[in-house]
């Protein structure tokens, strides 16, 4: 590997070769930032070992050209600030490692300035923060999680005290009319906090998928029997329709289950927010995709989503039911598809209904 | 001449069906001065169904195979149908790569197509279900107008009494 000191003729690199001899080299190298000495070009006159490991020999080439990637200087360049009123800038960037990966940092940078008062070079530190920016992301994800999630389990329960009180009523006047519609809505309650239980479960803790050879129809009426009377309740209907030719396919029966009951419930609940007064319906399909593939279809004709809703659909703890929805089933769905190698297209239209399809191979 | 619509798409799976909805895609094209839009849908992964699809490409890698199946496309759907562009306003072809359904509703939706012309037969018989179900989809959640054109393939003696 070549010096550091790309130029040695350069009236920058001779000083500096004076200051490294006296062994600040192997400290700037060892600090764990990027450590560099810019020129009026952009070029390194300097560089410490953290740059040459993370990008490579420096040596002939620009900062922007080095450190992201770029073949003219950046729009914003705080080494160009410097260079114009020669004070120190400090500011947020990205740049992209020699392996592709963009890294978030925070950029310092600082003039040399010569006898004549002029800014001779320009120094660059920049520290990766992408580390830090993504525990930040993660503590605000767990607040707003711990937020909905509290939320969302008070609710069940003041569900579950009310319902206990109508039963209690109803033994207490003999009225078993009053104590069933009571135990109805203990009974809707249990089946809610049971679901945020196990989406909870699933969603935080990495399970290993059990595959076994499955045929998809079975899981498809699996699905159709936990929800067929929560659905009739309501008023929807729950439609099937199964190409019985589908062969025995390998997957994780629980985790599909789960996946399609996800879907599921929210078709439902797609149907039961729709204003139109039509009868709310819910398509569940499985059906070969094309010869090397499979698919499970979830269909609603409820409100439909919006462009923004779509596009957030698989962040963590979105959700559009406001404080009957903790956004967590769609992310179980995802991790679900993603632990299958399938894929998931989503169609909708406001007024429409939505579709879901899950694509998986059929090897 | 009415120039109501401006961005025409016409999608192709390179069937005759598909060829015999092209000409009302042009016909339209030219009757309001629309600029059209070819495009393919490649059913990825899939390496059978697609008509692109070649087992030469298989032993590249996911991104080469796609840079080289779009390239053909291209290719294949100038081939297929420049002739028939004569007296049309402008057009661009496209390459994608997914879900039929989901990939002409983004297209469309990207860029401003007004109307969406689709063959609804397919080539073979197990593609047939499936271009059905495509036009089916693309009718119910597009936002822009959407023509199937199908061809009858009942023969005469059955139209005709004795």
């Amino acid at each position: 590997m070549s010096s550091p000191l790309a130029q040695a003729a350069h009236p920058i690199s001779q000083n500096l070769d004076v200051l490294l001899e006296l062994s600040f080299k192997s400290v700037l190298d060892s600090l764990p930032c990027y450590v560099s000495i810019l020129d009026t070009g952009y070029q390194f006159i300097f560089s410490n070992q953290t740059i040459r490991n993370d990008f490579g020999e420096p040596a002939g080439r620009t900062c922007h050209g080095l450190l992201k990637g770029y073949a003219k200087p950046c729009t914003k360049c705080l080494v160009a600030d410097t260079y114009q009123d020669k004070q120190i800038h400090i500011g947020e960037g990205s740049l992209k490692l020699a392996t592709g990966e963009i890294n978030q940092i925070i950029i310092c940078t600082a003039p040399l300035i010569g006898i004549m008062g002029n800014v001779m070079a320009v120094i660059k530190i920049a520290i990766n923060i992408t580390k830090i920016k993504e525990a930040h992301k993660e503590l605000i994800i767990l607040g707003e999680s711990m937020a909905l999630l509290s939320h969302d389990i008070k609710n069940i329960l003041e569900g579950l005290q009310g319902g206990a009180y109508v039963v209690e009523e109803g033994i207490k006047d003999n009225d078993m009319t009053l104590a069933g519609k009571g135990w109805r809505i203990v009974k809707k309650n249990i089946f809610e906090i049971t679901r945020v239980a196990q989406n909870i479960l699933y969603s935080s803790k990495k399970r290993e998928p059990e595959m076994r050879m499955v045929n998809p129809a079975l899981v498809v009426r699996d699905v159709i029997g936990l929800f067929q009377e929560k659905a009739g309740s309501m008023g929807i209907q729950l439609v099937f329709e199964i190409n019985p030719k589908l062969p025995v396919v390998k997957m994780d029966q629980s985790g599909i289950v789960r996946m399609l009951g996800n879907l599921v419930w929210n078709a439902i609940e797609a149907c039961r927010k729709s204003d139109d007064n039509n009868t709310g319906m819910v398509y569940i399909r499985a059906d070969y995709f094309n010869k090397q593939q499979y698919m499970f279809e979830v269909e609603d004709n409820g409100k439909g989503m919006d462009d923004k809703t779509k596009q957030n659909l698989f962040r963590e703890f979105f959700t559009t039911k406001g404080n009957s929805g903790t956004g967590l089933g769609l992310i179980v769905v995802d991790r679900i598809v993603r632990q299958h190698k399938g894929r998931i297209d989503v169609l909708s239209k406001i007024g429409v209904g939505s579709l879901f399809r899950v694509v998986l191979s059929l090897q | 001449m009415s120039r109501s619509l401006r961005n025409i798409l016409f999608c192709s799976d390179f069937s005759d069906d598909a060829d015999f909805a092209f000409s009302h895609a042009v016909y339209q094209c030219k009757s309001h001065g629309a600029h059209l839009h070819v495009m393919h849908v490649v059913l990825s992964p899939d390496a059978d169904t697609d008509p692109l699809m070649d087992q030469r490409l298989e032993h590249l890698d996911e991104k080469s195979k796609r840079l080289k199946i779009e390239e053909k496309g291209l290719l294949a759907l100038r081939l297929q149908y420049e002739r028939g562009l004569q007296d049309v306003a402008g057009s661009q072809y496209a390459i994608r790569f997914g879900s039929p359904d989901v990939e002409i509703i983004k297209y469309a939706r990207e860029n401003e197509i007004d109307m969406i012309v689709l063959g609804v037969v397919g080539r073979v018989g197990s593609h047939r279900g499936r271009l059905l179900h495509t036009a089916a989809n693309v009718s119910k959640y597009s936002d822009c107008q959407v023509v199937t054109i199908g061809r009858s393939r009942r023969k005469s003696e059955e139209i005709i009494p004795d």
